[in-house]
């Protein structure tokens, strides 16, 4: 690509904008405020029942355990969606929950996303598997999302291919909304951002037959969060 | 497609006399429009957040050169290729050019509206390319060889039973007409395409400037997989689909949603910042970022440049009276509804789309929801008076103003016309009731009556009767 396509392309642009090219601009510094009432007064525990409601509400069930209930709980969630194999984030969070041990003790099927696995093994795992489990590195109280941090251990197709997906966070990590989330993602800029992000609320789902809903057309149809209490 | 062909009046006749259209339009309509005002009610202050975000899309648009240059900037420093087109055929051009540097067999798509001002796929299958539209409703409309009636429901117009049929024919075997099975068979066919395909095309919701991103927002995640599974991703955006930051990004995303399903947020919002860093396990190798002006920077500096703030949420289509009646295929071109009738006519000029401007009772419901406070109905009249200027009106309509015009700057010949009105016209009426004109009056009693004119006119009876009681 030359330079001299772009830089006629932007002067084009300038042009027809009656002035001379601009560089550098940056954006005003917005006096405009309007979502800070949807939050303001709240406390943590507020923004956590928030979080949770929404998601009750997305068909997404929502356990709200201490570390130490983990396997109980994981019991529920592979009980409920009739879990045989999963796939996971290979991630310092998920070894400190002893994940892996927890679910082969289970006799389920464990992979976890590392380069034991070449690339095409482990895309082939995670669209056979039952169930993907990734931890949430931010919640959102206002809608019930998850923002997923992915990039190396952290698999992207880990939260998309498998019909189930668990996904694991802590409560200290739940923020009013979006504002905050986008917040951490531009002060992570200077140190490069992973190559995608994820904001995921609730299952998968499509109106498109006749506004009919139907849950689970390409991503997971079913999603369960476990929120931690730290 | 074939519907363009049509000329106007025969789109809106075909689309009002379909059964199908009568009921499913307004049912979309009303359910998200419902959803948007329950959406807008939550956050209270609505007009305040139409107007933030009204601030930012034009700050936006007037320093497009610099936010574009910053977007294309960080994309390149982080791997990612960028290419400009001016035109369309640029465009097919880029990416007909990378399917064939990559050998692509097969390319999966996600829902790309600026993709179907080129008629990309038809490009890409003339050279050997199997192109897959993956969005359910995009999938549908493809199997029926058609094109998208709705900017977020793109098949409202297919009934299940229409679907069934379609799916059964790829399926090879009779699928029901449950929502359930159509489903699931799409998932399952879809997800096998998704797996081998070499290449995803996508468009772009928002492109931040401040880190290179791409953002997609589905409630599918076909946009997800499009982007993650093949080796090559591809981005048709169009050139002013960018915000400057994650910060006016929030802002946006919020206010796409919910005006356009109503939804707080959607399912999948996905920003997209590099391709595959060595460390990672899956996503593309290869980003390349088609950024695409095909008409728009002809709108900049212009009294229409307001309408490229749009974010293509749909609201206007959902509140028209217009489209409610007629829906998306009747107005010909890529995008439908009000803001459609002021778009297209920009992007292929007045020849092809000369009668959009005019369909819409400019009640202005549009202006009313619009999030990003596009003037829609006001930009219609301009374009009324460009064509007007242009000479883009009937001749017997001009005869019939240039008349109006003379006899009404002519007080005698007005005295006298207004005379024989009456008597002229009497020869049509019964019973003091026109229901049946001739010429151009057929327009007006083919859908009701016209009085006839009184005996008396107010003039008439203002200087025998009205002095006196003054």
């Amino acid at each position: 690509m030359s330079m001299e396509k772009q830089d006629a392309f932007l002067n084009k642009i300038a042009n027809r904008l009656g002035r001379p090219r601009r560089s550098g601009v940056r954006p005003p510094d917005w006096e405009a405020k309007p979502y800070v009432h949807l939050y303001e007064g709240k406390t943590q525990e507020d923004l956590i029942q928030q979080f949770m409601d929404n998601l009750e509400a997305l068909n997404t069930p929502v356990d709200r355990i201490y570390r130490s209930e983990i396997t109980s709980t994981l019991e529920s969630v592979l009980q409920g969606f009739g879990v045989k194999s999963t796939i996971f984030w290979d991630d310092q969070v998920f070894h400190d929950l002893k994940l892996a041990d927890h679910l082969r003790e289970k006799g389920i099927k464990t992979v976890e996303w590392n380069t034991t696995g070449s690339p095409m093994e482990l895309r082939r795992e995670a669209a056979q598997v039952d169930l993907g489990i990734a931890w949430g590195d931010i919640g959102l109280a206002e809608t019930g999302t998850v923002v997923l941090f992915n990039g190396g251990g952290r698999g992207r197709v880990v939260s998309l291919l498998p019909p189930a997906f668990l996904c694991i966070l802590s409560e200290k990590s739940i923020v009013p909304r979006l504002t905050q989330a986008v917040q951490q993602v531009h002060s992570k800029i200077p140190d490069g951002l992973p190559s995608c992000i994820n904001f995921i609320t609730g299952p998968s789902r499509t109106g498109d037959i006749e506004m009919d809903l139907a849950l689970g057309v390409h991503g997971p149809g079913k999603v369960y969060v476990i929120l931690l209490k730290d | 497609m074939s519907t363009q062909r049509l000329p106007f009046h025969e789109r809106v006749e075909k689309a009002l006399a379909d059964p199908v259209l009568k009921k499913a339009v307004p049912l979309a309509q009303d359910k998200f429009r419902a959803g948007r005002i329950a959406a807008a009610e939550l956050v209270g202050n609505f007009e305040e957040w139409r107007d933030h975000v009204s601030a930012i899309r034009m700050h936006t648009i007037e320093n497009l050169d610099s936010y574009i240059e910053q977007f294309a900037t960080n994309v390149r420093k982080k791997g990612g290729h960028v290419h400009f087109a001016d035109t369309a055929d640029e465009a097919v051009q880029i990416i007909t050019g990378i399917a064939k540097e990559k050998g692509a067999k097969t390319v999966v798509k996600s829902k790309s509206m600026v993709s179907e001002e080129m008629h990309l796929n038809k490009h890409l299958e003339e050279m050997g390319v199997r192109v897959v539209e993956t969005d359910l409703g995009e999938y549908i409309i493809q199997l029926a060889d058609e094109t998208p009636s709705h900017l977020i429901a793109p098949a409202i117009h297919k009934t299940r039973k229409e679907v069934s049929e379609l799916f059964s024919e790829v399926a090879g075997r009779q699928l029901s007409q449950e929502t359930t099975e159509l489903c699931s068979f799409a998932r399952e066919k879809l997800r096998e395409e998704f797996l081998n395909a070499d290449i995803g095309i996508s468009g772009c919701n928002f492109a931040v400037a401040e880190s290179g991103s791409v953002v997609l927002i589905s409630n599918e995640g076909n946009a997800r997989l499009t982007t993650t599974l093949p080796k090559t991703h591809i981005v048709m955006m169009g050139m002013e689909r960018i915000v400057p930051g994650w910060q006016e990004l929030d802002m946006v995303v919020s206010m796409l949603t919910r005006s356009a399903t109503g939804q707080k947020i959607s399912v999948y919002v996905t920003g997209i910042n590099s391709p595959r860093k060595e460390a990672d396990l899956d996503g593309p190798d290869d980003v390349h970022i088609v950024i695409i002006d095909n008409g728009r920077s002809k709108i900049l500096g212009t009294a229409y440049q307001e309408a490229l703030k749009c974010i293509r949420c749909g609201a206007c289509l959902n509140v028209c009276p217009v489209y409610r009646h007629i829906g998306g295929h009747a107005y010909g071109g890529v995008y439908s509804g009000p803001i459609g009738a002021v778009l297209s006519p920009l992007f292929d000029g007045y020849e092809e789309f000369k009668e959009l401007p005019y369909a819409s009772s400019l009640c202005g419901a549009c202006t009313e929801v619009c999030p990003v406070k596009i003037p829609l109905h006001e930009l219609l009249i301009e374009h009324r008076k460009d064509e007007v200027e242009q000479g883009f009106t009937p001749a017997s309509e001009k005869l019939a103003f240039k008349g109006f015009g003379y006899v009404t700057s002519h007080p005698t010949v007005y005295d006298l016309a207004v005379k024989m009105a009456h008597t002229g016209m009497g020869v049509m009426a019964k019973d003091g009731v026109i229901t049946s004109g001739p010429g151009m009056l057929g327009g007006w009693t083919d859908v009701r009556d016209l009085p006839q004119p009184a005996k008396q006119s107010f003039r008439d009876w203002w200087k025998k009767e009205g002095k006196d009681r003054g």
